[in-house]
């Protein structure tokens, strides 16, 4: 056994595999057989990603994979060993999504471009057309005792005459010389399906081809079989382009705007849906060249700011208050009244902001209408700039402060009970004790907490699109702005109501620029964390 | 002896000191018992008025929720306590019953089953938690080692990055788990002699699928709260036990968590709730109605462009809360027992 | 610490048991998946018992809400992960064809079935993309009590509003939905205000913005008229108008049939008008018309079975009369769009698709995106008492911009 007390803090583990000192050879087995069972699971699942083509997920799982074998075999990362199971999964749906957004911030993708370039000449290739030479029919089906299927085809020709003709698989069609309006039940040994089985055969015969060589046939639609059905466009690898095979044109792919062009043809003559291309530091630099998106910017900016800080002051403050009040011994039934002061957190937030709209609505507002009867004054709550950010602060207060107070809760409870003893023999007063001792001990605990808190009311879209959707509008704005825009429901009202429809593209741009404002700020906060994590080593 | 809260009343001597450090008034008396107990008078009356006004302020839209859930119109009722088509007692349950009982609607959306699926995702998803989080923040807190800080910062930025897109990224890598089960026989053939189909439970459409991603997107968060209160933990506890040659896993064990119950707990009723009231997520995973959560069933509900049922939204709403507030009164007294730190000095 | 390590590996494998005993059902062999929303995703179900009846194909429903089925087909259906058809309303057409998700149907034998506005509005860039079942628009809804002559011009409205205040009879004659440019377009257009200009061809041209036309002006002038001489407030929404209705303080009001349950409910003589026109302008205001329809997934790969679906089933009388019945106790919520689908026992709907006479279905070009946030804006700052002509025409600079940016982009 070891003696070594500075262990927890010593750089690289001080010894060479702690964790073999005191396991057992069965342990040990157990481990190393687990670890082997997940990397033959990693190197099956891998091998089908690729197989599939899909090589971003095979990147990450062996990426994962990869760190699982380091972290068991390399002692210095004993600690992080600890953390494995955790960070496997954050890698692959945290880190993972990430840089899914970073990469999307640098391609077109959005409406009109949502298909891989592959995904969208397999739909274009789909479409077929009947040519000016082929014949077209009406049809029904019929099937003989072996199972195949026959087409029975009647229609006009050019000049108006009847063609009825019958088609198997595999078979030259041949023509039917017959009086009768009606398809018979039975022909040559096939007999005519009902509508009911016509149905069942659908989808085996969604491509099928009827008839042989040259002379093909192949249902349309419900309502028209061709003969021939011709695909109509035909991918040209070589020229990277589209044959049209009705016109013999061609549609170039344009592998920076992502859409097939009409050769010699305007930009708008074009192949419907375009496809997904990289562009660069476009939607960047369209963010930044966009002088129209920046005049109300600096006002959304400023309220975002303002509105975070508030919400987390707010939320704490009033969450630790009622904490601290409701931490007493002499209060009759303390759980009862915990509990119906948490109960906001446990109502799903849609619809208590909603109420809270219903309650502030500026006519028959129960809110309102009160307030109105005791002062006299109609609060206009929602078309005021003033009155609805202080309606948004006051409902995020609404929302936040059970789970301030539930961990603050947690956390004054975890303050070791000597230090008041402490404190108290030396006779400090109640507030000193609560600045110098209650104070940093907890923001010891749930300081990383405020600034998440912080960095989640920054990008609170929900809130603030279900309660004002950022109204009241700000006035002789160059683009539509509202004074309770935050930053991140501003731009993506752009970026997803803009002309094109979604542009995700875009959007990701913006949030990867939203993010480094986010992460700034968090790393200047990041500050104090160290600090608070130094409080509490000296403890 | 080193006890606070309710447990300092039995020691008299302490009291004094304690009550008047916790009340947080300005203490005037230093002797006198009449004092003392006026001003503990005194104390717990204001704090009974700030708790219920506390009640109040909590309690307001709630109301209006109940209200709109025995409003058998369906309509948000915000004018008045008791909407307009309540005539008689039964008409007050319609939604409750609508929802929960009639053999038809039920046949179609299945509350019990939205019940079931989400005390599943929620529970399995909050046991996961916890048991990742306290590893991670275990080592965060009591091994200094290289990169450490890097990777306690990295983790709270990811959680700050909008998660928009994510969605669209997490929806395909459960896609493609999901087909695994049919791709991994078809690219490796000598293995078809395995059911893959358990590699569907991890997919699209299957609640083990969601589970993974709550798992794995609260973990930065909860592992920086945890890690936090980790930290308030004297080193003390663990040097002296590192003498006695306990191993970091019976430290962790047998020192460390029972000492974090409290935040334990914490951590698990936020999990849960968070998990259970989710909807935005597991709507995108999970397609069949027989599949959902409950969230999602309640959420579609109001999902119509005019006519949306608030009724039966917040009748659902209602009960959802129910198991969550009983899952709160229940850890409470976990939550605030506070340390047992008899074992600190021991 | 044996035994703890032993109960939490317990607890895991229990709970991995009990996953895997939620297994998700293997797909069928034959059958269609349908995204519905919650509205119709009953009526869906019921059909694909008729249908799995007569043809012996199953029916699955998915249920999606209405706003998020187009996005949900564009994004996922590529990867495998969408249904063969979905419910559309119309206003979704211009995303769904860009993308190329849907396949263009050929309703040419079974037109005449269909109410024509009901097909028209699932026209699009010369296609039929839909199969209909349902259509609306909005209406004037009078209490008759209050004002017992429907009232033909907008300038009469306000004539009436103005003697029931002063009179004290009821607090407002009639007022607009506060910043709601959908249930405000039919004022505007009745003083000859309109979005975008037609082209000689019908199509529509962008260039020309009406919302800074004269018509328009007036229009916007008219409403702000309402809120500035106090004849109308703001902040009034559906809940608050349809209550001061049911309260008698409000004589007059424009909405759908989807609200018409409860202004029965309301318990309030009434009556449903077509739209007021305009003195020298318009004879009728017109409101916008939406329908909502079946539409066939272009990634399906069953497109043949969809268009049996499509085609066989959904143009018999029986299967339009599921999709547009009401609820036991309740009205009709929208139009059938299927002539044969008997609506006289319903006490609202004829006269809906009497105002409806004079609609227009909404513009399903993309530009359309950038108009209802500035327009939007733009009603809800009249509302709150700003300049009419200001916010219209800085509306029309917001929208003129959006769109110029986008052509720059696009011509790139």
């Amino acid at each position: 056994m070891s003696t070594n007390t500075r262990l927890a803090r010593s750089p690289d583990g001080g010894r060479a595999t702690p964790s073999l000192e005191n396991a057992g050879i069965w342990a040990v087995l157990l481990k190393y057989l687990g670890l082997a069972a997940l990397n033959a699971m990693a190197l099956i699942i891998i091998y089908a990603f690729l197989d599939d083509d899909n090589l971003g997920l095979a990147i990450v799982i062996i990426v994962i994979t990869v760190f699982a074998n380091v972290v068991t075999f390399v002692p210095r990362l004993y600690p992080i060993r600890w953390m494995a199971p955790g960070l496997m999964l954050v890698i692959l749906f945290v880190v993972y999504p990430v840089l899914y957004t970073i990469v999307t911030a640098f391609s077109n993708y959005g409406d009109s471009h949502i298909l891989t370039k592959s995904q969208a000449i397999e739909l274009i290739e789909r479409r077929q057309f009947v040519p000016d030479t082929a014949q077209s029919y009406s049809w029904d089906l019929y099937q003989n005792e072996a199972g195949d299927y026959g087409l029975w085809l009647d229609g006009d020709d050019s000049d108006g005459n009847r063609v009825v003709a019958f088609a198997i698989m595999g078979e030259p069609i041949q023509e039917v010389e017959t009086d009768n309006e009606e398809p018979p039940e039975l022909y040559e040994g096939f007999r005519l399906l009902t509508v009911g089985e016509q149905a069942q055969a659908m989808v085996q015969l969604q491509n099928a081809i009827f008839g042989t060589g040259e002379d093909t046939a192949a249902i349309a639609n419900r309502r028209q079989a061709a003969r021939p059905l011709v695909q109509q466009y035909v991918f040209d690898e070589e020229r990277n382009a589209f044959l049209d095979q009705e016109t013999g044109s061609y549609y170039l792919a344009n592998d920076k705007t992502g859409f097939f062009v009409l050769e010699g043809g305007t930009s708008s003559d074009r192949l419907i849906p375009g496809y997904r291309v990289g562009v660069g530091l476009s939607n960047f630099q369209r963010l930044y060249e966009d002088r129209t998106l920046l005049t109300p910017l600096i006002d959304v900016f400023l309220w975002t700011i303002v509105f975070a800080i508030l919400s987390v002051i707010t939320t704490f403050g009033f969450g630790l208050f009622m904490a601290l009040v409701l931490d007493h011994p002499f209060i009759p039934f303390p759980k009862i009244w915990r509990s119906i002061i948490f109960i906001p957190y446990a109502i799903p937030g849609v619809i208590s902001i909603l109420v809270w709209r219903a309650l502030l609505n500026q006519n028959l507002g129960l809110i309102t209408n009160t307030l109105f009867e005791l002062t006299g004054y109609r609060i206009p709550w929602f078309t005021d700039p003033w009155h609805a950010k202080s309606a948004i602060i006051l409902v995020n207060l609404w929302l936040g402060y059970p789970y301030m107070m539930l961990v603050c809760s947690g956390a004054l409870k975890a303050i070791p009970s000597e230090l008041y003893e402490a404190a108290s023999v030396d006779g400090a007063e109640a507030w000193q004790s609560f600045w110098r001792i209650t104070l940093p001990m907890l923001l010891v605990s749930v300081g990383p907490l405020l600034i998440a808190s912080f960095t989640y009311n920054f990008n609170n879209y929900l809130l603030i699109e279900v309660l004002a959707e950022g109204n009241p509008p700000i006035p002789g704005t160059s683009t539509p702005a509202g004074y309770t825009d935050i930053l991140i429901s501003y731009t993506y009202n752009l970026a997803f109501g803009s002309n094109q429809g979604a542009d995700y593209g875009y959007a990701a741009a913006i949030t990867i620029v939203i993010f480094t404002i986010v992460a700034l700020i968090t790393l200047f906060n990041y500050r104090y964390v160290a600090r608070w994590e130094r409080v509490g080593e000296s403890v | 002896m080193l006890r606070d809260g309710k447990g300092s009343v039995k020691v008299s001597s302490n009291l004094s000191k304690k009550a008047s450090t916790k009340k947080a008034i300005p203490d005037h008396s230093r002797s006198g018992i009449v004092i003392e107990r006026r001003a503990r008078v005194i104390g717990t009356t204001w704090r009974m008025i700030v708790i219920l006004l506390g009640c109040f302020f909590a309690l307001l839209p709630i109301v209006f929720v109940v209200s709109s859930s025995i409003n058998p119109a369906g309509t948000l009722a915000t004018q008045s306590l008791l909407p307009r088509g309540v005539e008689n007692l039964s008409d007050m349950t319609t939604n409750f019953e609508e929802l929960m009982f009639d053999p038809q609607s039920l046949e179609l959306l299945p509350f019990w089953r939205w019940i079931v699926n989400s005390f599943i995702v929620a529970g399995v998803s909050t046991v996961l938690t916890l048991f990742i989080t306290m590893l991670s923040a275990y080592s965060f807190s009591r091994f200094r080692f290289y990169g450490r800080r890097t990777l306690l910062l990295s983790l709270l930025l990811l959680q700050a990055f909008p998660n928009l897109l994510a969605m669209v990224a997490i929806f395909l890598i459960l896609l493609e788990i999901g087909r695994l089960a049919t791709a991994i026989p078809e690219a490796i053939p000598f293995l078809s002699f395995i059911d893959w189909s358990f590699m569907e439970l991890l997919g699209l459409n299957a609640l083990g699928g969601l589970i993974m991603v709550y798992v794995g997107g609260g973990l930065g968060l909860n592992t920086w709260l945890m890690k936090g209160f980790f930290d308030t933990i004297p080193r003390d506890i663990d040097e002296s036990a590192k003498v006695d040659g306990a191993s970091n896993w019976e430290i962790f064990w047998l020192l460390i968590f029972p000492l974090v119950r409290p935040i334990v707990a914490v951590i698990g009723v936020l999990t849960f709730i968070f998990t259970f009231n989710e909807f935005v997520l597991a709507r995108i995973m999970l397609r069949d109605t027989i599949n959902w959560t409950l969230m999602v069933g309640l959420y579609n509900f109001i999902s119509a462009e005019f006519n949306r049922d608030w009724g039966l939204f917040a009748a659902g709403a209602l009960v959802s809360g129910v198991p969550v507030v009983i899952l709160y009164l229940s850890l409470q007294d976990q939550i605030v027992s506070g340390l047992t730190a008899g074992s600190v000095k021991g | 610490m044996k035994r703890n390590r032993f109960l939490v590996i317990t607890i895991l494998f229990a709970m991995l048991t009990l996953i895997v005993g939620i297994a998700p059902s293997m797909a069928q062999e034959e059958s269609l998946l349908v995204w519905a929303p919650p509205e119709n995703s009953a009526a869906v179900t019921e059909l694909g018992a008729l249908f799995e009846e007569e043809y012996g194909i199953t029916i699955e429903v998915q249920e999606v809400p209405f706003d998020q089925i187009a996005d949900d087909l564009v994004n996922f259906g590529p990867v495998g992960e969408g249904p063969d058809i979905i419910i559309t309303e119309n206003s979704r057409l211009g995303q769904l064809v860009a993308n190329g998700a849907l396949l263009p149907l050929d309703l040419s034998d079974i037109s005449d079935l269909f109410n024509p506005s009901a097909l028209n509005i699932f026209t699009y860039q010369g296609e039929t993309w839909a199969l209909p079942f349902a259509w609306e628009n909005v209406a004037l809804i009078r209490n008759t009590d209050l004002v017992p002559e429907a009232p033909a011009t907008w300038q009469e409205v306000r004539a009436i509003s103005e003697e029931l205040q002063s009179s004290g009879t009821a607090q407002y004659g009639f007022v607009p939905l506060f910043g709601d440019p959908y249930h405000q377009f039919p004022i505007i257009t009745a003083f000859g205000g309109y979005i975008f200009g037609v082209t000689e061809d019908g199509s529509y041209d962008v260039n020309d913005i009406g919302l800074g036309s004269e018509g328009g002006l007036a229009g916007a002038e008219f409403i702000s008229g309402l809120y500035q001489d106090g004849l109308a407030d703001p902040d009034m929404d559906n809940d608050v108008v349809l209550e001061l209705f049911a309260q008698g303080e409000l004589a007059m009001f424009i909405t759908g049939p989807w609200f018409s349950q409860r202004v029965i409910d309301a318990g309030v003589p009434y009556s449903v008008d077509p739209i007021p026109g305009a003195d020298g302008a318009l004879e009728n205001g017109r409101p916008f018309s939406g329908g909502f329809g079946f539409a066939i997934s272009a990634f399906s790969d069953k497109a043949l079975l969809a268009e049996i679906f499509i085609y066989d089933f959904l143009s018999t009388q029986e299967a339009q009369e599921v999709m547009i019945t009401a609820e036991e106790g309740t009205v009709l919520t929208r139009f059938p769009a299927f002539n044969g689908v008997d609506i006289s026992e319903d006490p609202n709907i004829q006269g809906f698709i009497d105002a409806g006479a004079s609609a227009m279905p909404m513009p399903q070009i993309p530009e359309m995106g950038s108009v209802w946030a500035a327009w939007g804006n733009a009603t809800r700052l009249i509302g709150q008492g700003e300049d009419p002509t200001e916010s219209y025409s800085n509306a029309v600079v917001q929208i003129e911009q959006a769109i110029t940016d986008a052509q720059a982009e696009d011509s790139e």
